[in-house]
C-alpha cells in the first residue's frame, strides 16, 4: 500500500512538473541519444500524460494491476536509459521532475533511483497479480 | 495457475498498450493548441539556433586569443558544462554552456564587449552553438576559440 502511494506520487508529480516545459522535456530525452529524432517529440509530448494516467491508476482498484505494470514498465525504459548512458560515458542531466532542479541528478544517482523505482513497480505488480489470480 | 497469470498479463499488457497510446494521441494533439508548439520531428538546440537566422561567428587563433587575454581586451564565455568549467577554465571566464541559454543575454556578459568563446577544443560544437545565441542575442563582436580549452592548458600560458 504504502509501495502504491509512493509510486502514485512520484510519478504524478513526475508528469504534471514534465507538463509546462515540453522542450526541455524533449532536450533531456534527446541527451541520452538512444531514441530515434522522429520518436522524441510524440514522446516527450506523451510520457507526461501518460505518466499521470499510471499514477492516478495506481490509487484505483480496478486499474491497480494494469498501472503497476505501466509503472515497471516505464522505470524499466528509464533504467536501460540510463544505464546505457552511463556505458557510454554520457553525462545526462535529465528533466525527469520538470525544472526542479532538486531532482536534476548525476546520471549514475539517475540510474539508483530507476532501479529503486523498478523494484518498487515490480514488487508491486507481483503483489497484485497473485491476489487477483 | 501458470495459465491465469500469462492471461493477465496479456489483459494487463493490452490495456497499458492502448493507454499509452492514447496519452501520446492526448499529448500530441494539445501540442496543437499551445501558443508555442513543439516541432515535429524534433530540432536539437544548435539546429534551433541556428535555423533562428544567427550568423556566423569568426573563428580565431591561439595568437589572437593570447594576446586579447593578454591585454584584457576581451571577455572570455565557457560553453562547457558548468563540472568541466569548475575544474579548470581560461582566468577570467565566464560559464554559459548551451543548456544555460535563455532567450536574453545573461548578467555579466556585456554586448558591446569582444567576447571568445570555447569549449573543449578538438571539434567541440558548443562553442559554436554559444556564439551564435549570443549573435542573436545582439552581441556585436564574437568569435569562437577553436582550439578550446586543450590548446590552452597545453599551451601553459601564465601572466
Amino acid at each position: 500500500m504504502i509501495a502504491r502511494i509512493l509510486l502514485a506520487l512520484v510519478f504524478v508529480s513526475a508528469g504534471v512538473l514534465k507538463l509546462p516545459d515540453p522542450l526541455g522535456v524533449a532536450d533531456g530525452m534527446a541527451a541520452f541519444r538512444l531514441l530515434p529524432i522522429w520518436a522524441v517529440t510524440p514522446l516527450a509530448l506523451g510520457i507526461p500524460v501518460f505518466e499521470i494516467v499510471v499514477g492516478v491508476s495506481l490509487l484505483s482498484k480496478r486499474f491497480l494491476r494494469p498501472a503497476a505494470l505501466a509503472a515497471t514498465g516505464l522505470s524499466l525504459a528509464f533504467v536501460v536509459l540510463y544505464a546505457s548512458a552511463l556505458a557510454r560515458g554520457l553525462d545526462v542531466q535529465c528533466s525527469c521532475f520538470g525544472t526542479l532542479e532538486f531532482f536534476r541528478v548525476s546520471t549514475g544517482v539517475g540510474l539508483v533511483r530507476a532501479l529503486v523505482l523498478l523494484a518498487l513497480s515490480a514488487w508491486a505488480y507481483w503483489r497484485v497479480s497473485r491476489r487477483g489470480a | 495457475m501458470g495459465g491465469v497469470l500469462h492471461r493477465i498479463f496479456l489483459r494487463d499488457l493490452v490495456l497499458v498498450a492502448l493507454a499509452f497510446l492514447l496519452s501520446l494521441a492526448t499529448g500530441v494533439l494539445a501540442n496543437r493548441i499551445r501558443p508555442d508548439p513543439l516541432s515535429f520531428p524534433y530540432r536539437d538546440r544548435a539546429s534551433r539556433v541556428k535555423e533562428a537566422g544567427a550568423k556566423d561567428p569568426a573563428v580565431i587563433a591561439m595568437a589572437v586569443v593570447e594576446s586579447a587575454w593578454r591585454n584584457g581586451t576581451a571577455v572570455f564565455i565557457d560553453a562547457r558544462e558548468s563540472d568541466f568549467f569548475e575544474e579548470g577554465h581560461i582566468p577570467g571566464a565566464v560559464n554559459l554552456p548551451v543548456s544555460g541559454i535563455k532567450k536574453s543575454l545573461p548578467a555579466g556578459i556585456p554586448a558591446d564587449r569582444f567576447l571568445i568563446v570555447y569549449c573543449s577544443g578538438g571539434d567541440c560544437e558548443d562553442s559554436g552553438v554559444v556564439a551564435r545565441a549570443l549573435l542573436k542575442m545582439g552581441c556585436r563582436d564574437v568569435a569562437v576559440f577553436a582550439g578550446g580549452w586543450e590548446e590552452w592548458s597545453s599551451a601553459g600560458i601564465s601572466r
